[in-house]
């Protein structure tokens, strides 16, 4: 909301821009700017045509004698039409400077001196218009700096009204606030048209056949207006406030409905079928053109405003074309009325209009405000317009309506516990009454009726805000609330996040927070793994068809920044991010899960001189969810890492599944080539996802302690030449398998390929670790079992022993 | 015997004496001392001579073994600190090359301020709760006394999902609110933070997808006054001990009264006047950085509770807000584009 000081000053006593901000903020009502308007050079002056005559070398010039206040009248040459002897128009004096910063000088045209500039009103920054030169009002003194007239300098303040304070979207109801608020006395006129003619009732009919969306509905009649532009003052108040001018009549509603609040329509009389206002329902196909020149099919439930014929107006929300105000129209049917804020909501969200009248009506306006804004306005029009108002308002009901107004009773003890300080009843109730609520004692309570403008107040801790409020939130005490001493606690997604992410940063990786978002073919092209089995979830209202639908793997998003990065130069890239994959299960309920997504790509930054690190590799990938796992405590024998073999995310020969005991709880490879390519990647990006609720778990089991070896290990080598598609973990496995518990540990330590080796072959040592709890053990035992280990393995795969 | 003895004895010296290597000194050691060393073998001698001359003569060996054995040592410990002097003296390392270093991690930014956040509620006794990111129309707004055709609506501007149901993307954490109260008796002290959605494009002040943490308390007396201490403290925590803080009246329809607490810039103006330069606050020295209030009576009737009998507050943080703050960031989609170079600022 957009208050001109100028303008509220109208109605009450305010002192400086900057203290009033200050105490409006701190009563609800955040300043979110503070702008000085008008405030022109005072060497720009009003100036009267003394004399307008043509240049007499050239055409379309015009030499004026203007007299600026000074003992003699000065020359200026203008090039501006419409100019006549007795205007008073604005004059740049040489040296005064346009709000532009253009600096006026002495200038020749064709050989005539001007001694100044004639400006119109977009120079001046007052308005649009920069074909014409302003006119000003007749009564405007030569000489006067136009930053002295009256409205031209002002101060505007932009309000932020909270949804529950329609009454504040208002010059008077502004006024009313700080009245309240610094203990001053609101001026509050109602001004009333002189009625003049046959009465209004005799020419308009009005009938609210909606009750229950419109309960109360007024007309006025004013004939013979004039339609015509506002005078300057109101183009400025409109303009300032935020609304473009029209012309003398819709300014003039908008005046009203800026100054009181209450959104007002003028119909062109003439072009209303039988001169009948019927208020109902919009009826199955009935269509309307609105103001906005947009033909519209009408919603059946919706309230509109008709005549004899069919909808004239969305009822509170906009207008229709065929009975607007046009320079044509001599007979008005001005509109006021209270439109129930439901249905101007309803009827401005199915068509998607925003105007000032109805985000008033949503608000809701004063039931009290009805017939004042409406005689307002047919005064200001009749004063603006020289219309003649008809005698009488035609209403329905007859005789007008208010809403039973609630008393609420308020407990000063209430006031206390709520606060946790307590106020003197006699203060509660002068604080009340200063907003115009009307307090009366009930035993140890007060009942408070709340002003017809004050809506929101409905139950007893609206009114303990109002206390508040008026006494200043920073007159309430701090204080720590008394509570038994228990401790908090972090949940377990949280503690396991922040385990993994300390985890993950000192493998190098970095984690990111990607959008949720992602479009319909990247979501079908990443599957991910904890949302692999998840239908798709779009959204009914996007932001774009790149946002279409909720991802169902946070790989999308890391995706995304991948090639985001790569754009801005980046070599090597290690993210991660805890996030969530979406979707609809086969029950068609909605699922979210958290995932581990981790993503390498690139080669390693350089470690000490060297131009830069190795290629990354699935190793590096696998070795990051390795160190993961066996930090919650998941270690190399439980988990199984099963070659893909499908094609999905994952290219399916460089790919794996990881399982944990027989569960998969991830998967870890290369992106799929054809994936890569959609997405314009080049080297392979290798990722893995995680199903975060199983690493969750594993991390809150207990650390369990084995006891140290007390007696030695011997290790015992072996290699084998093996076919290149030979698993290396299957003789791992195969040891493991035979659960000697004399066999400590197995693991591979090279992997060869070359000479001697034959081509398609590999060469694969190991190692084993033969280790007793109790004994030392033999040469001679562990030799047998070696001896047992080698047997085993010969047997179960095609393989050469090397010597 | 005497003179040879004697002889073996200063033989042995000028031998140790002439050794330029510990080598050397363990060859002379064997050619003396060994088990068939010249001195060895002069004791064996002893049984060659007669009885009364033995202890003298056998004085004398032990005497002579004594003396070559403590020279060698000498030797020995000598010729090791020149050798050691010498390494010292030449061996070199150039420790102005780089290190090798492991590449190092980066936590994001968001993640590192709501774990700030959350710190400092668990150390007030809150218990952190989380909710689905996918709600309904009941959780995000019914239950929070939003009447279904209020304006309240418009300032959450709400994503909603597909097919046809009430499901929608939470415009903030409150739907938490309701979820832990339906679920648990007072007295009750949570904290929430999450992830929330708002139908905005991505821009240098808005984004679809924004952090929020949500805090509430309930009890018999917990009281406006209370509301204001924790907050207080919450806000000296993570701003600066000294940090100003104030509250303002304002509008949620989940509380009532509702409020907004400002911060005094903490980079120009903690305590005093604002500077009209000041990259945070551009001079108007007041940030606005949450909202707050006692919970509506709507709402604690809502979750089966008696609004006569127990009574709360509630707040609500933008993450990324106290984020731009703390971290002086002038564009917020820095948070959700994931540029390395600015993640890496960034400690783990």
């Amino acid at each position: 909301m957009r208050i001109l000081l100028s303008w509220l000053s109208d109605f009450v006593t305010c002192g400086s821009a900057e203290a009033l901000a200050e105490r409006l903020a701190l009563a609800g009502f955040p300043v979110e700017g503070l702008e000085e308007v008008g405030r022109l050079d005072p060497r720009i002056r009003v100036g009267r045509l003394v004399a307008v005559d043509p240049h007499p070398e050239t055409e379309r010039l015009w030499v004026c004698r203007v007299d600026v206040g000074d003992a003699a009248a000065i020359t200026v040459v203008s090039g501006a039409p419409g100019l006549a002897a007795g205007h008073r128009v604005p004059v740049a004096l040489p040296g005064s400077r346009l709000p532009d910063g253009q600096e006026t000088r002495v200038a020749t045209f064709a050989g005539v001196a001007s001694a100044g500039v004639l400006c119109s009103e977009a120079e001046l920054a007052l308005g649009d218009d920069g074909g014409r030169v302003l006119l000003l009002s007749p009564d405007a003194v030569p000489g006067t700096p136009l930053v002295e007239l009256d409205g031209v300098a002002d101060t505007v303040l932009e309000l932020e009204v909270t949804s529950n304070r329609g009454d504040c979207l208002s010059i008077l109801g502004v006024a009313r606030e700080v009245a309240a608020l610094s203990g001053v006395r609101l001026r509050h006129p109602r001004p009333r048209p002189r009625e003049v003619g046959p009465p209004a009732a005799g020419d308009v009919g009005v009938r609210v056949e909606a009750a229950d969306l419109c309960p109360h509905y007024c007309a006025r009649l004013v004939r013979s207006v004039n339609v015509e532009p506002s005078p300057l003052w109101l183009r400025l108040r409109l303009r300032r406030a935020g609304m473009r001018p029209v012309n003398v009549i819709v300014d003039a509603t908008n005046h009203v409905m800026l100054e009181r609040g209450q959104p007002l329509h003028a119909f062109d009389w003439e072009r209303l079928a039988e001169h009948r206002i019927v208020v109902r329902r919009a009826a199955p196909g009935e269509r309307l053109v609105t103001l906005d020149g947009v033909e519209r099919a009408l919603d059946p439930p919706g309230l509109v405003i008709a005549d004899a014929r069919g909808p004239v107006a969305l009822a509170g929300v906009m207008g229709g074309q065929a009975s607007e105000v046009t320079a044509a129209t001599r007979i008005l049917l001005l509109e006021s009325a209270f439109f129930m804020p439901s249905a101007v909501r309803r009827t401005a969200r199915r068509t998607g209009i925003t105007s000032e009248a109805a985000y008033r009506f949503e608000r809701r306006v004063d039931p009290a405000m009805v017939v004042e804004a409406l005689d307002g306005a047919a005064a200001l029009i009749t004063r603006l317009a020289g219309g003649r108002t008809a005698p009488g308002i035609v209403e329905d009901p007859p005789g007008g309506w208010m809403p039973e107004l609630p008393a609420i009773r308020l407990r000063p003890r209430r006031v206390a516990a709520l606060l946790g300080v307590g106020v003197p009843r006699a203060q509660i109730g002068r604080r009340l009454s200063a907003l115009g609520a009307s307090c009366r004692p009930d035993r140890d309570a007060l009942l408070v009726t709340p002003p017809s403008h004050r809506g929101d107040l409905q139950r007893e801790e609206d009114l303990v805000e109002e206390v508040a409020r008026l006494g200043g939130y920073d007159a309430i005490p701090v204080s720590l609330p008394e509570a038994p001493l228990t401790s908090g606690e972090d949940s377990r997604t949280r503690v396991a996040a922040r385990r993994l992410r300390r985890l993950l940063t000192a493998e190098g990786l970095t984690e990111m927070v990607t959008l949720a978002f992602t479009d319909a073919q990247t979501n079908r092209l990443l599957p991910g793994f904890v949302g692999r089995r998840l239908v798709p979830l779009a959204l009914q209202n996007p932001l774009s068809s790149e946002t279409g639908e909720l991802r169902r793997s946070p790989i999308s998003g890391l995706v995304r920044a991948l090639r985001a990065n790569l754009g801005l130069g980046a070599g090597f890239v290690g993210a991660f991010e805890i996030g969530k994959g979406y979707g609809l299960d086969a029950q068609g309920r909605r699922q979210e899960r958290r995932a581990l997504a981790i993503l390498l790509y690139g080669t390693w930054p350089p470690r000490g001189a060297e131009r830069s690190g190795p290629p990354v590799e699935f190793g590096d990938l696998k070795g990051i969810v390795e160190n993961v796992l066996a930090d919650l405590g998941v270690e190399e024998p439980r988990v199984r890492w099963r070659p893909l073999g499908e094609e999905a995310l994952l290219h399916p020969g460089k790919g794996a599944i990881i399982e944990v005991a027989g569960t998969a709880i991830g998967v870890a490879g290369a992106l799929h080539p054809k994936i890569a390519q959609t997405c314009d990647l080049a080297e392979e990006v290798w990722l893995s996802e995680l199903d975060f609720e199983i690493l969750a778990d594993y991390g809150s089991r207990r650390v369990e302690l084995r006891s140290l070896p007390r007696f030695p290990a011997v290790t015992r080598d072996i290699a084998v030449i093996v076919d290149e598609a030979f698993p290396a973990a299957a003789i791992l496995e195969e040891v493991r398998s035979l659960a000697d518990d004399r066999i400590e540990a197995v693991r591979l330590f090279d992997c060869y390929r070359g000479a001697p080796i034959p081509e398609g072959k590999k060469s694969l040592a190991y190692s084993i670790a033969y280790r007793a709890a109790d004994r030392t053990l033999t040469d001679e035992e562990v030799s047998g079992v070696h001896a047992g280990v080698l047997q085993r393995l010969r047997e179960r795969f095609p393989l050469e022993l090397r010597a | 015997m005497q003179e040879e003895l004697a002889r073996l004895r200063e033989a042995a010296l000028a031998e140790v004496a002439s050794c330029g290597a510990e080598g050397e000194l363990e060859a002379v050691r064997v050619r003396y001392l060994g088990r068939k060393g010249l001195l060895t073998q002069a004791v064996r001698g002893l049984a060659a001579v007669a009885p009364a001359e033995r202890p003298a003569l056998g004085a004398l060996v032990n005497e002579a073994k004594d003396a070559v054995e403590a020279a060698i040592a000498a030797s020995g410990e000598r010729l090791a600190a020149e050798r050691l002097a010498h390494r010292l003296a030449h061996e070199r390392i150039d420790v102005t090359l780089p290190g090798r270093r492991r590449p190092r991690g980066h936590a994001h930014p968001l993640r590192l301020i709501e774990d700030e956040i959350v710190d400092v509620f668990v150390g007030m006794g809150f218990r952190v709760a989380e909710g689905p990111e996918i709600e309904d129309d009941y959780h995000n707004f019914a239950a929070l006394n939003f009447e279904p055709d209020h304006p309240a609506r418009d300032a959450q501007d709400t994503l909603f999902v597909a097919p046809g149901s009430d499901l929608l993307l939470r415009t903030h954490t409150s739907p938490v609110q309701i979820r832990v109260m339906r679920a648990a008796k007072p007295p009750l002290r949570v904290v929430v933070p999450g992830t929330v959605y708002r139908r905005d494009d991505l821009d240098p002040t808005h984004s679809p997808m924004f952090q929020q943490v949500e805090g509430f308390m309930v009890d018999e007396r917990v009281s406006f006054a209370d509301l204001k201490g924790v907050l207080v403290h919450f806000l000296r925590r993570i701003f600066g001990p000294e940090t100003g803080v104030r509250f303002r009246p304002s509008f949620f329809p989940f509380t009532e009264p509702s409020a907004e607490a400002d911060i005094a810039c903490f980079r120009c103006a903690p305590t005093g006047a604002a500077d009209p330069a000041c990259r945070i606050c551009r001079g108007g020295r007041w940030l606005e950085v949450l909202g707050a209030g006692m919970i509506h009576p709507n709402v604690l009737r809502a979750v089966g509770y008696d609004p006569e009998k127990v009574q709360g507050f509630a707040f609500g943080l933008g993450t990324d807000r106290i984020a731009i703050l703390r971290y002086g960031i002038e564009d917020l989609r820095l948070f959700y584009e994931n540029d390395l170079r600015f993640l890496a600022q960034f400690p783990s």
